[in-house]
Protein backbone atom coordinates (compact mmCIF):
# COMPACT_ATOMS: atom_id res chain seq x y z
CA UNK A 1 0.00 0.00 0.00
CA UNK A 2 2.12 2.84 -1.28
CA UNK A 3 2.02 6.46 -0.24
CA UNK A 4 -0.25 5.76 2.68
CA UNK A 5 -0.46 8.81 4.89
CA UNK A 6 -0.88 8.80 8.63
CA UNK A 7 -3.87 10.44 10.19
CA UNK A 8 -2.96 13.93 11.25
CA UNK A 9 -5.07 13.48 14.33
CA UNK A 10 -2.49 12.68 16.99
CA UNK A 11 -2.44 9.03 17.77
CA UNK A 12 -2.66 8.46 21.49
CA UNK A 13 -0.20 8.58 23.04
CA UNK A 14 1.45 9.99 19.95
CA UNK A 15 4.95 10.13 21.36
CA UNK A 16 5.03 6.34 21.60
CA UNK A 17 4.60 5.76 17.87
CA UNK A 18 7.51 6.52 15.59
CA UNK A 19 6.76 6.74 11.90
CA UNK A 20 9.35 6.83 9.18
CA UNK A 21 9.01 10.13 7.36
CA UNK A 22 10.50 8.84 4.13
CA UNK A 23 8.85 5.44 4.09
CA UNK A 24 6.61 4.93 1.01
CA UNK A 25 4.76 2.08 2.68
CA UNK A 26 4.18 3.92 5.94
CA UNK A 27 6.36 1.80 8.20
CA UNK A 28 6.20 2.63 11.86
CA UNK A 29 7.52 1.28 15.10
CA UNK A 30 6.07 1.24 18.58
CA UNK A 31 8.39 2.72 21.17
CA UNK A 32 6.95 0.69 24.02
CA UNK A 33 5.50 -2.80 24.08
CA UNK A 34 1.73 -2.69 24.16
CA UNK A 35 -1.55 -3.37 22.42
CA UNK A 36 -2.00 -1.41 19.20
CA UNK A 37 -5.07 -0.48 17.15
CA UNK A 38 -4.43 0.25 13.47
CA UNK A 39 -7.16 1.81 11.34
CA UNK A 40 -7.07 2.47 7.59
CA UNK A 41 -9.56 5.01 6.33
CA UNK A 42 -10.78 5.02 2.72
CA UNK A 43 -8.33 2.30 1.58
CA UNK A 44 -9.46 2.61 -2.07
CA UNK A 45 -8.80 6.35 -1.97
CA UNK A 46 -12.24 7.00 -3.44
CA UNK A 47 -12.92 10.62 -4.20
CA UNK A 48 -15.62 12.21 -2.08
CA UNK A 49 -15.47 9.43 0.50
CA UNK A 50 -17.12 10.46 3.77
CA UNK A 51 -14.08 8.91 5.48
CA UNK A 52 -11.86 11.58 3.95
CA UNK A 53 -8.50 10.98 2.34
CA UNK A 54 -6.82 7.58 2.46
CA UNK A 55 -4.81 7.47 5.63
CA UNK A 56 -3.82 5.32 8.57
CA UNK A 57 -4.26 5.92 12.26
CA UNK A 58 -2.23 4.12 14.91
CA UNK A 59 -3.15 4.11 18.57
CA UNK A 60 -2.13 2.28 21.67
CA UNK A 61 -5.06 0.70 23.42
CA UNK A 62 -2.89 -0.34 26.33
CA UNK A 63 0.73 -0.06 27.33
CA UNK A 64 2.61 -2.76 29.16
CA UNK A 65 3.85 -1.20 32.34
CA UNK A 66 3.10 -0.66 35.97
CA UNK A 67 -0.16 1.10 35.10
CA UNK A 68 -1.81 1.75 31.75
CA UNK A 69 -0.53 5.32 31.66
CA UNK A 70 2.87 4.65 33.17
CA UNK A 71 4.84 2.54 30.75
CA UNK A 72 7.96 1.23 32.36
CA UNK A 73 8.70 -1.51 29.89
CA UNK A 74 11.81 -1.84 27.82
CA UNK A 75 11.49 0.41 24.78
CA UNK A 76 12.36 -0.17 21.13
CA UNK A 77 15.29 2.22 21.28
CA UNK A 78 18.76 0.86 21.99
CA UNK A 79 22.23 2.34 22.24
CA UNK A 80 24.75 0.99 19.79
CA UNK A 81 28.34 1.80 18.98
CA UNK A 82 31.85 1.27 20.32
CA UNK A 83 31.02 3.32 23.41
CA UNK A 84 28.69 0.50 24.51
CA UNK A 85 29.94 -2.46 22.46
CA UNK A 86 30.10 -2.18 18.69
CA UNK A 87 28.03 -0.87 15.76
CA UNK A 88 26.55 -4.25 14.77
CA UNK A 89 25.54 -5.93 18.02
CA UNK A 90 21.92 -5.73 19.12
CA UNK A 91 21.93 -6.09 22.87
CA UNK A 92 18.61 -5.87 24.66
CA UNK A 93 20.50 -4.76 27.75
CA UNK A 94 21.27 -1.55 25.84
CA UNK A 95 17.59 -0.72 25.34
CA UNK A 96 16.30 2.43 27.01
CA UNK A 97 13.64 1.93 29.68
CA UNK A 98 10.72 4.23 30.49
CA UNK A 99 10.99 6.32 33.64
CA UNK A 100 7.86 5.74 35.68
CA UNK A 101 5.65 8.62 36.66
CA UNK A 102 5.95 10.68 33.49
CA UNK A 103 3.49 8.96 31.20
CA UNK A 104 6.29 7.34 29.28
CA UNK A 105 7.82 10.65 28.20
CA UNK A 106 11.36 9.84 29.34
CA UNK A 107 13.52 6.85 28.48
CA UNK A 108 16.75 6.22 30.30
CA UNK A 109 19.67 3.83 30.62
CA UNK A 110 22.54 3.93 33.09
CA UNK A 111 25.60 1.87 32.24
CA UNK A 112 29.36 1.97 31.67
CA UNK A 113 30.55 3.77 28.56
CA UNK A 114 33.86 3.51 26.73
CA UNK A 115 35.44 6.74 25.55
CA UNK A 116 34.01 6.38 22.04
CA UNK A 117 30.91 6.96 19.90
CA UNK A 118 27.31 5.75 20.12
CA UNK A 119 23.94 6.38 18.54
CA UNK A 120 20.37 5.39 19.28
CA UNK A 121 18.90 2.73 16.99
CA UNK A 122 15.72 0.72 16.82
CA UNK A 123 16.38 -2.57 18.58
CA UNK A 124 16.20 -5.62 16.31
CA UNK A 125 15.21 -8.88 17.91
CA UNK B 1 16.80 12.85 17.78
CA UNK B 2 16.39 13.83 14.15
CA UNK B 3 16.26 11.30 11.39
CA UNK B 4 15.47 7.64 11.17
CA UNK B 5 16.46 5.80 14.35
CA UNK B 6 16.66 2.45 12.59
CA UNK B 7 19.57 3.68 10.52
CA UNK B 8 21.08 5.76 13.26
CA UNK B 9 20.69 8.74 10.94
CA UNK B 10 21.44 11.35 13.53
CA UNK B 11 24.63 12.76 14.91
CA UNK B 12 26.54 10.23 16.93
CA UNK B 13 27.50 11.08 20.48
CA UNK B 14 31.10 10.95 21.57
CA UNK B 15 32.03 10.04 25.12
CA UNK B 16 35.23 11.84 26.09
CA UNK B 17 35.90 10.03 29.34
CA UNK B 18 34.99 6.42 30.01
CA UNK B 19 32.73 5.92 32.99
CA UNK B 20 29.23 5.27 34.20
CA UNK B 21 26.64 7.62 32.74
CA UNK B 22 22.88 7.94 32.40
CA UNK B 23 21.39 8.58 28.97
CA UNK B 24 17.92 10.13 28.99
CA UNK B 25 15.78 10.53 25.89
CA UNK B 26 12.90 13.02 26.17
CA UNK B 27 10.37 11.78 23.60
CA UNK B 28 8.22 14.89 23.83
CA UNK B 29 10.97 17.45 23.31
CA UNK B 30 13.06 15.12 21.11
CA UNK B 31 16.14 15.80 23.19
CA UNK B 32 18.83 13.47 24.49
CA UNK B 33 20.61 14.18 27.77
CA UNK B 34 23.86 12.64 28.96
CA UNK B 35 24.14 12.73 32.73
CA UNK B 36 26.54 11.43 35.31
CA UNK B 37 25.38 8.14 36.78
CA UNK B 38 23.38 8.73 39.91
CA UNK B 39 21.84 11.96 38.66
CA UNK B 40 18.43 12.37 40.23
CA UNK B 41 15.44 14.38 39.11
CA UNK B 42 12.48 16.24 40.51
CA UNK B 43 8.99 16.42 39.16
CA UNK B 44 7.75 19.69 37.67
CA UNK B 45 3.97 19.82 37.42
CA UNK B 46 2.64 22.57 35.17
CA UNK B 47 -0.81 24.09 35.24
CA UNK B 48 -2.74 26.66 33.28
CA UNK B 49 -5.33 27.64 35.85
CA UNK B 50 -6.69 24.29 36.97
CA UNK B 51 -5.73 22.58 33.73
CA UNK B 52 -2.83 20.13 34.07
CA UNK B 53 -0.50 20.85 31.16
CA UNK B 54 2.24 18.31 31.73
CA UNK B 55 4.59 16.68 34.18
CA UNK B 56 8.25 17.10 33.37
CA UNK B 57 11.50 15.94 34.95
CA UNK B 58 14.11 18.46 36.10
CA UNK B 59 17.50 16.81 36.43
CA UNK B 60 19.82 17.83 39.23
CA UNK B 61 22.92 19.76 38.33
CA UNK B 62 21.16 21.80 35.65
CA UNK B 63 19.16 24.98 35.88
CA UNK B 64 15.65 23.97 34.90
CA UNK B 65 14.21 26.32 32.25
CA UNK B 66 10.64 25.44 31.32
CA UNK B 67 9.60 25.92 27.71
CA UNK B 68 6.87 28.46 26.91
CA UNK B 69 3.34 27.20 26.59
CA UNK B 70 0.97 28.46 23.93
CA UNK B 71 -2.74 29.15 23.96
CA UNK B 72 -4.80 30.52 21.08
CA UNK B 73 -5.61 34.24 21.24
CA UNK B 74 -3.24 34.73 24.16
CA UNK B 75 0.36 35.72 24.74
CA UNK B 76 2.50 33.72 27.15
CA UNK B 77 4.00 35.91 29.89
CA UNK B 78 5.93 33.35 31.93
CA UNK B 79 5.87 30.68 34.61
CA UNK B 80 4.96 31.41 38.24
CA UNK B 81 5.42 29.41 41.42
CA UNK B 82 2.01 30.26 42.87
CA UNK B 83 -1.52 30.01 41.58
CA UNK B 84 -2.04 33.74 42.18
CA UNK B 85 0.71 34.42 39.65
CA UNK B 86 2.68 36.69 41.97
CA UNK B 87 6.05 34.95 42.24
CA UNK B 88 7.78 34.55 38.90
CA UNK B 89 9.80 31.38 38.51
CA UNK B 90 13.52 31.98 38.00
CA UNK B 91 15.43 29.10 36.35
CA UNK B 92 17.41 27.20 38.97
CA UNK B 93 18.74 23.80 39.96
CA UNK B 94 15.71 22.36 41.68
CA UNK B 95 16.13 20.57 45.00
CA UNK B 96 12.55 19.35 45.32
CA UNK B 97 9.39 18.83 43.29
CA UNK B 98 7.71 22.03 42.17
CA UNK B 99 4.43 23.21 40.68
CA UNK B 100 4.45 25.96 38.07
CA UNK B 101 1.56 28.03 36.73
CA UNK B 102 1.43 29.62 33.29
CA UNK B 103 0.47 33.29 32.99
CA UNK B 104 -1.07 34.72 29.87
CA UNK B 105 -2.51 38.02 28.71
CA UNK B 106 -5.22 38.35 26.10
CA UNK B 107 -3.71 38.88 22.69
CA UNK B 108 -6.09 38.29 19.81
CA UNK B 109 -4.65 37.02 16.58
CA UNK B 110 -4.80 39.50 13.75
CA UNK B 111 -4.94 39.54 9.98
CA UNK B 112 -2.71 42.57 9.63
CA UNK B 113 -3.50 44.69 6.57
CA UNK B 114 -1.35 47.39 5.05
CA UNK B 115 -2.37 49.75 2.26
CA UNK B 116 0.54 51.37 0.47
CA UNK B 117 -1.55 54.06 -1.22
CA UNK B 118 1.17 55.45 -3.48
CA UNK B 119 3.16 52.25 -3.90
CA UNK B 120 6.11 53.84 -2.14
CA UNK B 121 7.44 50.62 -0.64
CA UNK B 122 9.28 48.84 -3.39
CA UNK B 123 12.69 47.70 -4.52
CA UNK B 124 14.37 48.72 -7.75
CA UNK B 125 15.24 45.34 -9.15
CA UNK B 126 17.43 46.02 -12.16
CA UNK B 127 15.30 48.70 -13.75
CA UNK B 128 11.82 47.56 -12.76
CA UNK B 129 10.03 47.99 -9.49
CA UNK B 130 9.38 44.96 -7.34
CA UNK B 131 6.60 45.56 -4.85
CA UNK B 132 7.34 43.67 -1.66
CA UNK B 133 6.43 44.59 1.90
CA UNK B 134 7.72 43.17 5.17
CA UNK B 135 6.24 43.71 8.63
CA UNK B 136 8.80 44.11 11.41
CA UNK B 137 7.42 43.85 14.94
CA UNK B 138 8.88 45.07 18.20
CA UNK B 139 7.70 45.00 21.80
CA UNK B 140 8.57 47.47 24.54
CA UNK B 141 10.74 44.81 26.19
CA UNK B 142 12.91 44.73 23.07
CA UNK B 143 11.72 41.37 21.74
CA UNK B 144 11.07 40.95 18.03
CA UNK B 145 8.04 38.66 17.74
CA UNK B 146 8.12 38.61 13.93
CA UNK B 147 11.85 37.90 13.83
CA UNK B 148 14.78 40.20 13.23
CA UNK B 149 14.76 42.93 10.61
CA UNK B 150 13.06 43.04 8.11
CA UNK B 151 10.49 40.80 9.80
CA UNK B 152 7.99 38.68 7.91
CA UNK B 153 7.06 39.12 4.26
CA UNK B 154 3.44 40.10 3.74
CA UNK B 155 1.23 38.59 1.07
CA UNK B 156 -0.10 40.75 -1.76
CA UNK B 157 -3.87 41.01 -1.70
CA UNK B 158 -4.96 40.78 -5.34
CA UNK B 159 -8.60 41.10 -6.25
CA UNK B 160 -8.77 38.97 -9.41
CA UNK B 161 -5.81 40.87 -10.75
CA UNK B 162 -7.60 44.21 -10.87
CA UNK B 163 -5.18 47.08 -10.67
CA UNK B 164 -7.30 48.76 -8.01
CA UNK B 165 -6.22 46.14 -5.54
CA UNK B 166 -2.54 46.93 -5.90
CA UNK B 167 -0.94 48.24 -2.76
CA UNK B 168 -2.79 45.97 -0.34
CA UNK B 169 -0.79 43.50 1.72
CA UNK B 170 -1.82 41.07 4.45
CA UNK B 171 -0.18 38.95 7.14
CA UNK B 172 -1.75 36.54 9.62
CA UNK B 173 -0.20 36.91 13.08
CA UNK B 174 -1.02 34.64 16.03
CA UNK B 175 -1.86 36.06 19.42
CA UNK B 176 1.51 34.85 20.74
CA UNK B 177 3.40 36.74 18.04
CA UNK B 178 1.26 39.88 17.92
CA UNK B 179 3.70 42.80 18.26
CA UNK B 180 3.05 46.03 20.12
CA UNK B 181 4.63 48.10 17.36
CA UNK B 182 5.12 47.40 13.68
CA UNK B 183 7.24 48.92 10.91
CA UNK B 184 6.40 48.17 7.28
CA UNK B 185 9.43 48.08 5.03
CA UNK B 186 10.79 46.89 1.70
CA UNK B 187 13.17 44.29 3.12
CA UNK B 188 16.33 46.37 2.76
CA UNK B 189 18.52 47.06 5.76
CA UNK B 190 18.12 50.59 7.17
CA UNK B 191 21.67 51.51 6.15
CA UNK B 192 21.10 50.54 2.52
CA UNK B 193 20.23 53.37 0.09
CA UNK B 194 17.24 51.43 -1.27
CA UNK B 195 15.73 51.20 2.21
CA UNK B 196 12.11 52.41 2.49
CA UNK B 197 9.92 52.03 5.55
CA UNK B 198 7.07 53.60 7.46
CA UNK B 199 7.60 55.07 10.92
CA UNK B 200 7.23 52.66 13.83
CA UNK B 201 3.46 52.33 14.30
CA UNK B 202 1.62 51.25 17.44
CA UNK B 203 -0.63 48.25 16.86
CA UNK B 204 -3.67 48.66 19.08
CA UNK B 205 -5.93 45.71 19.83
CA UNK B 206 -8.79 47.05 17.70
CA UNK B 207 -6.85 47.94 14.58
CA UNK B 208 -5.49 45.86 11.74
CA UNK B 209 -5.28 48.22 8.74
CA UNK B 210 -2.72 50.89 8.11
CA UNK B 211 -2.60 53.27 5.20
CA UNK B 212 0.72 54.57 4.03
CA UNK B 213 0.22 57.98 2.48
CA UNK B 214 3.33 59.81 3.52
CA UNK B 215 4.01 60.92 -0.02
CA UNK B 216 0.38 61.76 -0.85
Amino acid sequence: MEDLQFDTTPSLPRDYIYRYEDSPDANFITIYPGEIKVQVFNPDNAGGSPAGARRMKVEYTSLLGATPSTPTGTSSYALRGPAVGDWTTHDINNCLVGISGYDGRYLSLTRAFNADDFKIFVYKH
Amino acid sequence: MPGDPSSGYHESFHVNTAGNYMVVYDLKMQKIYFHNAGTTYHKVTKYYGELLIEEAAAFTGLNYTPAPFYQPEKKFVGWYEDALLETAYVPKDLTSDITLYAKFVDSPSVNLRFYDRNLDIKVDNGGFNEYVVFAYGKNTDGTEPLGGWPGRMMQKVVDMGHELSYGYYALNISGQDRPEKVTFNNGCQPFEPEHVSTPELVLPADKNLYEHDVAA
